[in-house]
C-alpha cells in the first residue's frame, strides 16, 4: 500500500457565522429582542452582549479578532462571519500517522469535526480513502441507566462497528477495560474510571483503516492511559493511517512523525514533529491579538496590563512548566496608580479563579504604579495537577478594579514524577498535589 | 488498491441546497437504527417502577375520562358504537401521533452529545422515535381488542387496511415531527409549542366522527378532512368496527313486542352495557350489511398536507442537518 494516499484535503475552509455558534438556546423572543441590536449595530457589538453570556472570552476574544483581521475588504468574508479554517491542504499517505497541534481555537478540532464529517465545510473538498472512525470522545452515546454489556454494544455500533464485529471482540474489549465482574451493572454505578475504561476499550478495538483521534487521552488514570498509548502505539505500528489531536506533546511525540501547526485557523507548519514543536511554541509567544491590543477589559484603565510573559527559574520566556517548578510572571503595566493591587489568577473554564499570586495577600510593601512598570510575581513550587491554566490579570483597588483582562495566557504544567516514585500524579485526585510522607507503625499506640 | 473501488472512500464538500435522501447510505447504517431502538425500548420500560403498566395505564384512564367527558356529559354522538370503543379507537392511533411528533421534535436536540461527536445519516434519530413509538401503539391496540370482545364490536374485513392508515399516520408524525425538530435547534420555544399545539390538534381530530358534522353542509364537510389525523382516525374506525350498530335497549324493545329470541335467530346480540349512573342496561346490537359511508374522500382531503409536510420537512431537516452540530 506504501505510498498511496489515504487523505487527501484541498483548499478546506470553514465561515462561522458569529450568531451561529454564539447563540446557544435561543428563542423567539431573544431573535425578536436582537432585532434592533442587528440592524442598528455592528456585528462586533451584537457579538458583546450575546457572546458574554454563553462563551469564555477567550473564544469571544478570538472570534473578535477573526472578525477584525478579515474585516478588512475581503468580499469572502462578510461582516459577523470569521473563518475558523481556511484554506487547508494536506495529504496523508496510508500508514502515516500525523498530529495536529495548535493553540485553543486554532481550528484543530473544526478540522477533525469536517473530516469526521460531524460538520460540514464552507469550502474545498476531502478525501478519505478507507474505512474511517473518528474518536471526537470515548464513550459517545454511553448511557448510565443501561449495563456495561449494553453500552459495549450502543457505543460500538455507534462508533461505526458492526453486531458481529463486537460479537467477535467482546470478550477482549471486556478484558482490556478490566470490568469483567460488573457487565450486568448498570454503568450509573460504575467508578468514573471504570466508565472511562469501557469507553476506551470499545473505541481501541475499532479496527478503521483510517483513526481520527481528538484528546481523549487526557482521561482516565496515567497507568490506563499509557496502556492506551501502547494501544494507539500498535495500532500506528500495524500500518494504520492515524490524525491525532492532543494537548500532551510527549504523547504527539511518540506517536507522530510528522505534525502540522494550526495557527488562526491556518496551516502554519508541516513537517517533523520536533520542528513542529519549535513552530508551536512560537504561536504561543504570539497570539492572535497581543495583550496590548485588546480591548474585552473591564475596568477604568488608568492602569492597562500590555504584556505578560512566564520566566522559568534561570530567567528564560516559557510556555510551560513541569509540575512543581518555581516560575515568575512578569506583567508589563502602563499607568498611574497608587496603593494598587494586582492579582494573576490561574482557573480554568470550570472555576475562574484556582490559585493565585495577589499583592493584597502577599506583597510586603505597597504597590504604586507610575508609567511603565514590570510587575513580577514568583511562584515557589507550583503545587497544580498537569494540565493547562488560563492566566487573568487584574489590577485595581479594594472594590475598584482599572484593569482586568481574562485570558491573557495559558500556563502549560507539564506532568512529572514530583513524588520521585516512578509515577505521575493522577487528575483525576485533585487540581493540586501535596508532597506526602506515609509511615506505617506496628500496633496502634505509637 | 488505488483506485479499486473495493476502497470505501468519502468525499466531504460543502453541501448545498437539496440533497438525495441517500438510502442506500440509511440501509448500511440499518444496524444503528436497530441499536436506537433497542435501547429506547430498554430505557423506556426499565428505569420506571411499573415498567409496562404505564403503557397501559395511559390510554385507559384517557379513554375512561373521554368517554364520560364527551360521551356522557356532553352527550356527542359516537358513530353508533360503544363509546369507550369510540375513543379508544381514536385515542389509541392519537397517542402514537402526538407521542412520536413530540419525541422527534424534541430528537436533535436531546442528542446533541451524538450528533456533535459522530456522524451518521441523521433521519436515524426521527425514525427511531417512529419505531419505538409503536411499542405502546400495539399495546394499546391489544387494549382496544379487549375492549372490542366486551363490546361484542367485530372488526370488519378491511381492518387489513389498517397498516396503510398507520403509514400515513407515521409519514404525517414524522413530516411536521422534522420540521419542528430542525426549528427546535434553533428555536427552543418549539419544546414548549409542540405539546401545546398537539393539545389542540386532538381536540379537533378524535372527538368529533364525521357522521356528527351536519350533512346539509354537504362537501364543505371534507373541510374536516383538511387535518389529515381526523380522516385518519375515522378510517380506523371505519376499518375497526362500521359493521356494529346498536338496535335499542331491550327493555324498550320488549314493551315493543320486539321478537328478541328472533332477532338473536337473526344474528344480532345481547350485550350489556354499564350507564352513567352505574346501573346495567341490556342493549340489542346488530352487524349491519350497509356499512356506513367509507371516508376515503375524508382521507383523501388530508393527503395534501400529509404529502406536502413530508417532502418539507425532509427539505428543511436535510437543508440545515449540516448545521445542527454548529448551532446545538
Amino acid at each position: 500500500m506504501g505510498n498511496e494516499i489515504a487523505i487527501r484535503i484541498e483548499g478546506l475552509g470553514k465561515r462561522y457565522r458569529l450568531g451561529q455558534t454564539v447563540d446557544l438556546k435561543r428563542t423567539f423572543r431573544e431573535t425578536l429582542m436582537d432585532l434592533p441590536r442587528f440592524f442598528g449595530h455592528k456585528a462586533a457589538r451584537a457579538l458583546k452582549g450575546a457572546a458574554r453570556r454563553t462563551l469564555s472570552a477567550a473564544r469571544v476574544q478570538e472570534l473578535r479578532a477573526a472578525v477584525r483581521d478579515h474585516r478588512t475588504a475581503d468580499p469572502e468574508t462578510p461582516p459577523g462571519t470569521f473563518w475558523a479554517l481556511r484554506d487547508i491542504n494536506l495529504e496523508v499517505e496510508h500508514g502515516e500517522v500525523v498530529g495536529i497541534i495548535g493553540r485553543n481555537g486554532a481550528g484543530k478540532s473544526t478540522l477533525l469535526k469536517i473530516l469526521s464529517r460531524v460538520t460540514d465545510p464552507t469550502t474545498g473538498h476531502a478525501e478519505i480513502r478507507g474505512r474511517v472512525a473518528s474518536l471526537l470522545e470515548v464513550g459517545t452515546g454511553f448511557n448510565p441507566e443501561l449495563t456495561g454489556r449494553e453500552n459495549i454494544y450502543l457505543n460500538g455500533s455507534i462508533m461505526g462497528m458492526k453486531k458481529a464485529e463486537i460479537d467477535r471482540k467482546f470478550d477482549e474489549i471486556v478484558a482490556f477495560a478490566e470490568v469483567e465482574k460488573f457487565l450486568d451493572t448498570p454503568v450509573k454505578r460504575y467508578s468514573s474510571g471504570m466508565s472511562v475504561r469501557l469507553a476506551f476499550a470499545v473505541a481501541a478495538h475499532l479496527e478503521p483503516e483510517i483513526l481520527i483521534v481528538d484528546e481523549v487521552l487526557a482521561v482516565g488514570d496515567v497507568a490506563f492511559q499509557r496502556k492506551c498509548l501502547g494501544k494507539m502505539d500498535s495500532v500506528a505500528g500495524s500500518g494504520r493511517t492515524i490524525l491525532f489531536v492532543s494537548h500532551n506533546m510527549a504523547a504527539v511525540e511518540s506517536l507522530c512523525p510528522r505534525s502540522i501547526v494550526l495557527q488562526s485557523g491556518q496551516m502554519v507548519f508541516d513537517g517533523p514533529t520536533h520542528e513542529a514543536f519549535v513552530c508551536y511554541s512560537n504561536t504561543l509567544e504570539n497570539p492572535s491579538v497581543p495583550l496590548k491590543d485588546r480591548n474585552d477589559r473591564i475596568g477604568s484603565g488608568e492602569v492597562r496590563a500590555v504584556g505578560l510573559r512566564f520566566l522559568n527559574e534561570s530567567g528564560q520566556p516559557v510556555q510551560s512548566i513541569g509540575m512543581g517548578d518555581s516560575f515568575a510572571v512578569e506583567v508589563k503595566t502602563v499607568g498611574d496608580l497608587k496603593n494598587a493591587i494586582v492579582g494573576i489568577l490561574f482557573g480554568n473554564i470550570m472555576k475562574k479563579q484556582m490559585v493565585r499570586g495577589y499583592t493584597w495577600e502577599q506583597a510586603d510593601a505597597p504597590v504604586h504604579l507610575r508609567g511603565e512598570n514590570t510587575v513580577r510575581c514568583r511562584f515557589e513550587q507550583f503545587p497544580m495537577m498537569h494540565g493547562s491554566y488560563d492566566v487573568h490579570v487584574w489590577i485595581g483597588r479594594p472594590r475598584d478594579v482599572a484593569d482586568y483582562v481574562e485570558n491573557v495566557g495559558v500556563l502549560t504544567v507539564e506532568p512529572r514524577d514530583v513524588f520521585g516514585t516512578g509515577r505521575t500524579p493522577d487528575p483525576a485526585g485533585g487540581i493540586a498535589f501535596c508532597r506526602a510522607r506515609w509511615e506505617i507503625l506496628e500496633g496502634h499506640d505509637g | 488498491m488505488a483506485g479499486s473501488p473495493s476502497v470505501p472512500t468519502v468525499h466531504i464538500r460543502p453541501s448545498r441546497g437539496w440533497m438525495a435522501l441517500n438510502l442506500r447510505e440509511m440501509w448500511e447504517y440499518r444496524e444503528l437504527l436497530y441499536f436506537f431502538v433497542w435501547r429506547n425500548m430498554k430505557l423506556r420500560y426499565r428505569q420506571t417502577l411499573l415498567g409496562f403498566t404505564w403503557a397501559f395505564v395511559n390510554p385507559v384512564v384517557n379513554t375512561i375520562a373521554f368517554t364520560v367527558i364527551f360521551g356522557n356529559l356532553a352527550k356527542l354522538p359516537s358513530d353508533g358504537l360503544p363509546p369507550p370503543v369510540f375513543f379508544m379507537i381514536g385515542l389509541s392511533l392519537w397517542r402514537y401521533f402526538a407521542a412520536t411528533l413530540g419525541t422527534i421534535s424534541n430528537s436533535l436536540v436531546g442528542s446533541a452529545n451524538l450528533l456533535t461527536k459522530v456522524y451518521f445519516p441523521r433521519l436515524l434519530i426521527p425514525l427511531n422515535a417512529c419505531i419505538t413509538g409503536l411499542a405502546d401503539y400495539f399495546i394499546a391496540l391489544g387494549i382496544l381488542v379487549a375492549l372490542m370482545l366486551w363490546f361484542h364490536v367485530v372488526p370488519a374485513a378491511s381492518v387489513v387496511l389498517l397498516p396503510v392508515l398507520l403509514l400515513l399516520t407515521i409519514a404525517t408524525a414524522l413530516g411536521v415531527g422534522l420540521f419542528f425538530a430542525a426549528l427546535n435547534v434553533r428555536y427552543r420555544d418549539v419544546g414548549q409549542l409542540v405539546p401545546f399545539l398537539t393539545s389542540i390538534w386532538m381536540y379537533a381530530s378524535v372527538i368529533i366522527p364525521f357522521s356528527g358534522i351536519p350533512a346539509r353542509w354537504g362537501i364543505w364537510r371534507y373541510l374536516y378532512g383538511l387535518n389529515p389525523m381526523a380522516g385518519l382516525i375515522e378510517g380506523c374506525r371505519w376499518c375497526f368496527a362500521h359493521h356494529v350498530m346498536t338496535v335499542g335497549k331491550v327493555t324498550d324493545m320488549v314493551l315493543q313486542g320486539v321478537n328478541i329470541p328472533a332477532k338473536i335467530a337473526e344474528g344480532q346480540r345481547i350485550i350489556v352495557e354499564i350507564l352513567q349512573d352505574g346501573t346495567p342496561q341490556l342493549i340489542l346490537r346488530t352487524t349491519t350489511q350497509t356499512p356506513p359511508e367509507t371516508p376515503w374522500l375524508l382521507i383523501a382531503a388530508g393527503l395534501p398536507f400529509t404529502i406536502g409536510m413530508l417532502v418539507f420537512g425532509l427539505y428543511y431537516f436535510k437543508r440545515v442537518e449540516k448545521m445542527f452540530a454548529d448551532i446545538v
